[in-house]
């Protein structure tokens, strides 16, 4: 049989397969689960973005409500009956609970030219500064409608401030102008209400995009302009969502909302980086679970391949075992489809057993019917045909007395003729199978054979039994020495170029020995077996249960060693 | 012309039977008293009627002709016997003489040598058919060969003396290295130096002397 060829298949183990099964489960679980993050981000991300601008919105009406109250306060205030009657000093005195009343500052009355008349922050008749913002006071006297001014800094405060200011008019004519005064912090205050997270950035601007409340660092940053990214949405739209940068720098998603009935915006804003961080939490820890998930498996796959593999190769002995024809034996295997596999290969040696044993049988009987063969056919040759001829030549002879001259000599020649027939069938007889072997037994019979041998290929020959039971060894175990013997010395004759032989039976530990040694040139044991008919002598030994040993080398001589188990054997009575 | 030789025939196969009977009564010196296809009928024939010569088959039913060769030489000692036979072995040869026989005469031959065998053994001398006059020389000589000469273990080292043992028991060399701790290239030398220091020049010599020695009786 030739090992099959061709294209060598790359072999991987069972642990390679688990391994890349565990990875094609693992892996693409932790890309789903990956992109669901991303996704859920995203979606997040758009809701808070709705969400920022929705507070900011929500801030921005607080804003509109806080100045509207303000507003509609100044306008109450401005119908006041002592500013008709122009009893300051009264209405001082009424703007002051005024401003403990509602959400201002301040009240700071003008006249037309811008001169204070009363401020409350400081006492009734203390001299005082002119009018702070006197471009809004112009228009509001010219409107003759409430404005709300953009941060200034205050006339009397020196602080920014935030005034919204309506004329007084009196008959029709706007006599006054009277103006509540917004202190930033008091915007700050509403952001802070918000209670943000302390990284958010909450800004109020003026309709002008100045910062008039901040939550972070607000001292600083009122009176500045907002950053130019908010600046620039802020000119394409009332409100939304943008990522840009703070002040200070910061990147952040920004919501904002402008107001408009004032023109003021709120914006929010939260840095990306808290974002981008919490959706990057989950992405590491996906990946992190992911890497231990794969860890895991690919140990589980290694303990379960090793189990598998392990179970496989506690196969190999018990294969090798079928091959060699020993004994299988399967240990107990916990992995179903092994087992079986186990028991197949039990079963497997069951059944190469039975063959063998069948045909060992039928070769048995072959050789047996193939010797009878032989016997039948050199007893018919050798005494029938014998007979005949011996009877012939009697009769030849008998009528060579009555006769004379030449008829006699041809006689004579005729009977010289059947005396060479009945040699030669004397001679194929006995080669087919020597007479003496079943009549004188099998050490005469060996010992004619050799000396014959010897004579014929004038090599010296030498046989020597040492076993005296040897002719009542069973039949087939005398036939099996024979024909062991002929045909080593056949092949001595052919191949050896012996010139001394020497042949041993003997007994040693319940073995029969046979050993045929020669001092011809011998071979190398590696090659040539098949041509030297060591085979057939091997098939014979088999079976009768023994075995052929050879020892030779170039130049050296070959010995032949059979041997016979006589354990079984019965010595025939 | 002195006395007729007086002869017995025992053949199984019928035409053999007629044709010697033949033979035997063309010579005028001879005399045919009886003639039988078996050995049992063959017995009591010659007993009865005690021939100088009984001619006689080897293979014959219920008593062969060795066998019967033997009861003649006990029970009729003066009758002379010729084995006549198909069987050439020299083995068949020597069992015939052992067994008391003085002629032995292929049935090839018979119709050459027969008479002249029968006047022989009548002589009382020993008739074998000249197709073994080669063989029965050699085989002779090859008796008287000095097998077992070297008697002596004398001069043979232990290790010697094991690796012969094993070797007339009909171990191979690498069994004999192994049991004996020793290479197989060791083995063959003390084989060798044994071989050469007993003068042993073959394996069946070896064996021959491992008798002699009692080494083989020892399992």
């Amino acid at each position: 049989m030739r090992a099959p060829q061709g294209i060598a298949t790359p072999r991987r183990t069972i642990r390679f397969w688990l391994n890349c099964l565990v990875i094609a489960c693992i892996v693409p679980a932790v890309l789903v689960t990956t992109l669901i993050i991303v996704r859920s981000f995203n979606y997040a991300r758009v809701t808070l973005e709705r969400d920022l601008v929705g507070t900011a919105r929500a801030l921005s009406q607080t804003v509109d409500a806080e100045l509207n109250g303000a507003r509609s306060a100044l306008l109450v205030m401005t119908m006041s009956p002592h500013l008709a009657s122009g009893e300051f000093a009264k209405f001082y005195d009424e703007a002051k609970q005024f401003v403990q009343t509602i959400n201002v500052d301040n009240v700071v009355l003008s006249d037309l030219d811008g001169q204070q008349l009363i401020n409350t922050l400081e006492p009734f008749g203390t001299a005082l500064p002119l009018h702070g913002g006197r471009e809004q006071l112009q228009r509001v006297i010219e409107t003759r409608k409430p404005a709300i001014s953009d941060l200034f800094v205050g006339a009397v405060t020196q602080k920014p401030i935030i005034v919204i200011e309506a004329p007084v008019l009196l008959d029709g004519k706007p006599r006054y102008s009277l103006a509540v005064g917004i202190f930033p912090q008091r915007l700050s205050e509403i952001l802070r209400r918000q209670k943000m997270p302390p990284n958010w950035v909450a800004g109020i601007a003026d309709s002008s995009h100045t910062i008039v409340a901040r939550t972070v660092g607000g001292e600083e940053f009122v009176g500045k302009k907002l950053s130019a990214s908010l600046g620039r949405a802020l000119s394409t739209a009332g409100e939304g969502a943008f990522e840009g940068t703070t002040l200070e720098g910061i990147a952040v998603l920004t919501g904002f909302s402008r107001s408009p009935l004032s023109g003021w915006t709120v914006a929010i804003g939260i840095p990306t980086n808290s974002l981008v961080g919490l959706v990057w939490q989950s992405v590491v820890g996906n990946i992190v679970a992911a890497f231990v998930l794969l860890l895991a498996g690919i140990l589980l796959a290694r303990m379960i391949s090793a189990r598998i593999g392990g179970a496989i190769r506690a196969l190999r002995e018990p294969a090798l075992s079928l091959g060699l024809s020993k004994p299988v034996v399967v240990p107990a295997i916990e992995i179903q489809e092994v087992h079986e596999l186990g028991q197949s290969l039990a079963g497997a040696q069951h059944l190469i057993e039975q063959r063998t044993t069948e045909r060992d049988d039928l070769r048995r009987r072959i050789m047996s019917a193939q010797e009878e063969e032989r016997l039948r056919l050199a007893h018919d040759l050798h005494d029938q045909t014998g007979q005949s001829v011996t009877a012939a030549m009697l009769e030849l002879k008998a009528i060579e007395n009555t006769v004379n001259g030449k008829t006699r000599d041809r006689l004579r020649i005729l009977r010289g003729q059947l005396y060479e027939l009945g040699q030669m069938l004397h001679r194929i007889a006995w080669e087919l199978r020597p007479a003496s072997l079943d009549e004188l037994g099998l050490t005469n019979t060996l010992e004619n054979y050799v000396g014959d041998w010897s004579k014929k290929q004038m090599i010296t020959a030498d046989f020597h039994c040492a076993d005296a039971s040897l002719d009542r060894r069973s039949n087939e175990i005398r036939t099996t020495i024979y024909r062991v013997i002929q045909e080593a010395l056949t092949n001595i004759a052919k191949h050896a170029k012996a010139t001394q032989v020497s042949i041993v039976v003997g007994v040693a530990e319940s073995t029969l020995h046979l050993t045929i040694e020669d001092n011809g040139r011998g071979f190398d044991l590696t090659r040539l077996h098949s041509r030297l008919g060591l085979a057939g002598m091997r098939e014979r030994l088999l079976l009768v249960g023994g075995e052929l040993n050879i020892e030779s080398s170039q130049g050296a001589g070959t010995t032949i060693f059979a041997r016979i188990p006589l354990a079984s054997e019965q010595v025939m009575a | 012309m002195s006395e007729k030789i007086r002869i017995a025939l025992a053949d199984d196969h019928p035409i053999v039977l007629a044709g010697l009977r033949n033979l035997v009564e063309s010579e005028a010196d001879l005399v045919l008293v009886g003639e039988s296809s078996s050995g049992q009928t063959a017995l009591r024939l010659i007993r009865e009627t005690r021939p100088d010569v009984a001619i006689i088959d080897i293979s014959m039913p219920e008593i062969n002709g060795v066998v019967l060769a033997r009861r003649l030489q006990e029970e009729c000692p003066d009758v002379r016997v010729i084995v006549l036979t198909l069987y050439e072995e020299m083995s068949f040869l020597k069992q015939a003489l052992a067994a008391g026989a003085t002629g032995y005469v292929l049935k090839r031959s018979a119709a050459e040598n027969l008479v002249i065998a029968i006047r022989a053994v009548k002589r009382g001398e020993v008739y074998i058919d000249p197709s073994f006059a080669d063989d029965f020389r050699a085989d002779t000589l090859s008796r008287s060969k000095p097998g077992s000469k070297a008697g002596n273990l004398l001069g043979l080292t232990e290790r010697e003396a094991s690796v012969l043992r094993y070797s007339a028991r009909g171990l191979t060399t690498k069994e004999i290295a192994g049991r004996l701790e020793l290479s197989a290239k060791t083995v063959e030398t003390y084989k060798s130096r044994a071989a050469e220091k007993l003068d042993l020049n073959t394996r069946a010599d070896i064996v021959r002397f491992a008798s002699t020695q009692g080494w083989l009786d020892k399992f």
